[in-house]
């Protein structure tokens, strides 16, 4: 059993390799400027590049020895002259698309200032001549220079008697070690147990999770044993009664409730049974009664699915060639149902039991915000709103994570009730 | 030979189908519904090419918040837009999300499931290894965070659900042509020296077409509803009138009874979820090679 | 009509499935007799209705199937008049059965012992049921210890073994056999038709026992019916039977039996 046990968990190994690559795909590489999701366009370059210092965002994606600074962001001379619009003694030429910069000026086009403590890169495209960060550049024709300096250095240009044009400029920060990258800085702040902070709460996001875990089991585990209890009973009732009045109604009932959509039931059921009839609180969380009718909503609005789930099983068992040979043995019907089949139901029905616990953590995201519950959900709808990604990243993240465990624990349970699975 | 089987396959369900009262009601109410979907698209273009204000979109203050009248069947909403005609608006909506969602991960689902099913081994490990780690995602969070990112509109919408839905009709996939790849046609048309490509896609997935269909009209409904909710949490659609804005801002006002617009809105989504899942249903019944035995 | 003799009687049994122009007469007007310690043979290929026919016996037949006519007469009542609560008390203790496919047939989470142990439970009361299984057990030449493995741990033919353990489990009167060796390889089917035969013997067992397979016949049954299509088109002694074919059905059935035993029963040489 140990042996099985630990060969689940090194089997489990990739997925969880996975879904760390997915979520960080997810929010570094498909995302993009994440502090622009996060704060805006409208705030400075500098506070964007601490965004991005602290959360490793200044760093390359997988692997590499250049990286972008926002203190000079790349622009495409053939679209406008961009910011270059606001300095004087920078001309801007549509035709030729560059800029030029007029004789016996000097400015420096980088935002804020440098990290002196690291080496930084221009690659400028230019013709004519004038000084960029210390060097001296000076051709006829197009030429393009790599140019490195110090942080510390001026980076700015200068010109004397001549004018230079540029068609092409790029700031790049030189990378120490290669390795170096967003991936594993996120890596090792997961090692770290570090889940990031929160930019709208301005708390660390551990902090956050851990004071919403309780709301939301207080919500989700009374919905998980209720829902499954009701579920299975109904289920068993149809397999009893099956191709009967009460199998059809049953299972049409059970179309019905899945196809009204969620916000109906908690819209509807906090209008009619809190605010019309007065039954129950209408929002807070104070005590348990003001938990009763989010319960009550969150059981109905998956009792539809569960039930039609929890009746396939039972009736393809007892289409099943063993279920004839009890009959023929003298077994009653209960009993058939209750100790053949039902056992045998149990494996699909754990499967299905055990793959929800994850959602028990997230909780229910629109019922917590609607109710007034403090939970992960309600922190997480916040998070959605309000671009909190770090938030919202752990919160997938832990997720998934749990995710992963849940279908351990479906295997282990597998193999205590079902003796053909210790053979594999 | 395949052919023939295909045909009689597809014909014996039909005529399964149109013994089912329920499956045909179905079928009038998504044909229904698909008409007013085509009818909204083309009035959304044409006003769109010829910069007009669509009468869905007209506002008249004095008209707002009446009750459902001979004027406007189903009242008028808070800007006084008559709520009949967002409706229909609404269905196309619905229905582009179904379609295109539908787009993004069926075919995404079907040729990992091909390729994993038929080749097995490494193939068939990396496969089982990308959905389950897309699997292990939690579902709706997942597809808020994918809106977030992508940035707030339809597209958000479709990215979102196109990329994590894949993963079960991929799971069905490669089961179906597990169970395909050792039949004889299979094995024939590998006597034959056809290439793993043509087997795949000519001669394996018209055996398993009816997966695919079945797979569409029962996700089409859980695509609607998942619109629907993340357009009312103001992620979805902005400007065009989608049932999850719609039922957003009727929420606010059913507490002063003005119930129409809610009342309404519910129904439609209901009902178009509720055509689609059962005539998913009665498809499933129709097409299962396992009750043709 | 019951006579002594006979411990069971079929008569004009019809079951119907589906409705209007979809009905099929899965069994239809069909009359057997069983007699005390005699072996007959339902035969007749796939469809033939003599699955149903057997099941029938004890309504154990599926949902769908309607009872559109006849009787059903053991032990002096009509089976199918029995309410579900009667019907129980007589599976498995007074007719029981042994289905086709052995690995199918148990319930592959409960131990083979704990499986033959609920029939014992269930009709009869006051006996040691460890020494009753283990004596099962022995009866069909299985070790004691398989009473503690699961299904799958076993081969199909040691599982059909324990099918007969638990069919003669309660001493019944009737054993219905339903394709027993059909599923098994074929070295297996023999060790697997003699030992019925020779339990039959050794308990004074009726048997009524489908196949679709005339060696099988030949070799255990006392009489024969030959059903096509839910009719009964030909029946009588065995021998007789074998010996001269009347109807063309019996005929083709015959020659397509694979000779095990050529040498055997002269009757089975195939049709030239």
């Amino acid at each position: 059993m140990l042996k099985y046990i630990l060969k689940r968990i090194l089997q489990m190994l990739p997925t969880v390799v996975g879904v760390i690559l997915l979520t960080f795909v997810l929010f570094n590489v498909v995302g993009g400027d994440l502090a622009a999701i996060a704060m805006g366009k409208k705030v400075s370059l500098q506070s964007m590049e601490s965004f991005d210092e602290q959360r490793g965002l200044n760093k390359p994606l997988f692997f590499g020895t250049r990286a972008k600074s926002r203190a000079y962001e790349d622009q495409d001379f053939s679209e406008g002259a961009g910011r270059w619009r606001t300095w004087s003694n920078a001309v801007y030429s549509a035709e030729s698309a560059a800029v030029m910069l007029q004789p016996k000026s000097a400015f420096s086009p980088i935002a804020f200032k440098l990290n002196p403590d690291n080496d930084f890169e221009w690659t400028i495209s230019f013709r004519g001549a004038g000084t960029l960060a210390g060097r001296e550049l000076a051709s006829k024709d197009w030429k393009t220079e790599k140019i490195r300096f110090q942080g510390m250095e001026d980076g700015g240009f200068s010109t004397e008697k001549d004018t230079l044009e540029i068609r092409r400029l790029k700031l790049r920060r030189v990378v120490k070690n290669p390795f170096d990258s967003q991936l594993l800085y996120y890596v090792k702040q997961l090692m770290r147990g570090d889940l990031g902070t929160s930019e709208s709460l301005h708390q660390p996001v551990s902090k956050l999770l851990a004071d919403g875990i309780l709301p939301s089991l207080s919500l989700t585990i009374p919905i998980f044993f209720i829902g499954v209890v009701v579920s299975i009973s109904l289920s068993l009732v149809c397999a009893f009664f099956r191709d009967t009045f009460i199998d059809r109604f049953l299972v049409m009932f059970s179309v019905a409730l899945m196809s009204i959509n969620y916000l109906v039931y908690i819209v509807a059921g906090q209008y009619i049974l809190a605010y019309k009839h007065g039954m129950f609180p209408v929002w807070g969380y104070e005590s348990a009664r003001y938990l009763a009718l989010p319960v009550l909503i969150g059981v109905v609005s998956g009792l539809g699915s569960n039930i039609r789930f929890y009746r396939t099983v039972m009736l393809d068992e007892m289409y099943k060639d063993y279920v004839r040979t009890a009959f023929a043995k003298g077994v009653s019907k209960p009993r058939v149902l209750f100790v053949h089949v039902l056992k045998n139901a149990m494996i699909p029905i754990i499967t299905n039991v055990v793959i929800a616990i994850p959602f028990l953590y997230t909780g229910s995201l629109l019922l917590e915000s609607f109710f007034g519950i403090p939970g992960l959900g309600y922190l997480g709808i916040n998070a959605i709103l309000s671009s909190d990604i770090d938030v919202v990243r752990a919160l997938v993240l832990i997720g998934a994570l749990l995710f992963v465990v849940s279908n351990l624990l479906t295997d282990i349970c597998y193999a205590v009730a079902d003796p053909r699975v210790k053979l594999k | 030979m395949n052919m023939e089987r295909n045909q009689s396959l597809w014909g014996d369900a039909w005529q399964r189908l149109k013994k089912n009262r329920i499956a045909m009601a179905c079928l009038s109410l998504v044909v229904l519904f698909t008409v007013l979907a085509v009818y909204g698209e083309v009035l959304y273009r044409y006003h769109d090419i010829k910069d007009t204000t669509p009468a869905y979109q007209n506002t008249d203050l004095d008209m707002a918040f009446k009750a459902p009248s001979s004027k406007h069947w189903m009242g008028t909403d808070g800007l006084g837009r008559d709520v009949m005609a967002r409706l229909v608006q609404g269905v196309s909506i619905a229905y582009k999300v179904g379609i295109i969602t539908s787009l993004i991960a069926i075919p995404i689902g079907v040729f990992f499931g091909c390729i994993a099913g038929y080749f097995g081994g490494k193939v068939d490990d990396f496969v089982v290894w990308l959905y389950s780690t897309f699997a292990s995602m939690p579902g709706l969070l997942f597809i808020l965070a994918i809106a977030m990112v992508v940035g707030k509109g339809l597209l958000g919408i479709y990215l979102g659900i196109g990329l994590t839905t894949w993963v079960g009709i991929c799971r069905l996939m490669r089961g179906e042509v597990i169970k395909h790849k050792g039949q004889t046609y299979v094995l024939a048309a590998q006597a034959l020296g056809l290439s793993s490509g043509r087997i795949i896609f000519r001669h394996i997935l018209p055996n398993v077409m009816h997966v695919i269909i079945v797979t569409f009209t029962l996700r089409f409904p859980a695509a609607v509803g998942t619109e629907v909710f993340l357009s009312f949490l103001g992620i979805g659609v902005q400007d065009q009138p989608s049932w999850g804005l719609m039922i957003n801002s009727a929420r606010m006002r059913l507490w002063q009874g003005i119930w129409w617009e809610m009342t309404f809105v519910t129904l439609a989504v209901f009902l178009l979820v509720l055509a689609f899942n059962l005539l998913g249903d009665a498809l499933r019944d129709a097409l299962d090679p396992r009750l043709n035995d | 009509m019951t006579t002594a003799d006979n411990i069971l009687e079929v008569q004009n049994l019809s079951v119907h499935f589906g409705h209007g122009d979809e009905t099929v007469k899965a069994v239809d007007d069909v009359s057997f007799v069983v007699g005390h310690g005699e072996t007959l043979a339902l035969v007749g290929e796939s469809g033939s209705g003599k699955s149903i026919s057997a099941l029938s016996i004890t309504k154990l037949t599926p949902r769908a199937a309607r009872f559109e006519g006849g009787q059903v007469m053991f032990g002096g009542q009509n089976m199918l008049s029995l309410s579900d609560r009667e019907l129980r008390g007589i599976r498995g203790s007074q007719i029981s059965y042994i289905f086709q496919e052995p690995m199918v047939s148990f319930n592959p989470v409960y131990t083979i012992g704990w499986q033959i142990e609920e029939a014992l439970k269930l009709h009869r009361k006051g006996i040691d049921r460890k020494v009753e299984i283990s004596h099962l057990l022995d009866l069909v030449y299985l070790p004691d210890r398989l009473a503690t493995a699961y299904p799958h741990q076993m081969s199909g033919g040691q599982l059909q073994r324990c099918m007969i353990a638990m069919a003669l489990a309660c001493s019944p009167e009737l054993l219905v056999a339903d394709e027993p060796t059909t599923a098994l390889d074929v070295t297996v089917q023999r060790e697997i038709l003699n030992l019925l035969a020779e339990l039959s013997k050794k308990v004074n067992l009726s048997v009524l026992m489908i196949t679709h397979n005339f060696g099988i016949v030949s070799d255990l049954a006392d009489h024969v019916c030959v059903m096509k299509k839910g009719k009964i088109v030909e029946e009588g002694q065995t021998r007789q039977v074998l010996d001269d074919p009347q109807h063309d059905y019996t005929k083709q059935l015959m020659a397509a039996v694979p000779r095990l035993h050529p040498a055997k029963g002269g009757g089975v040489s195939p049709m030239k």
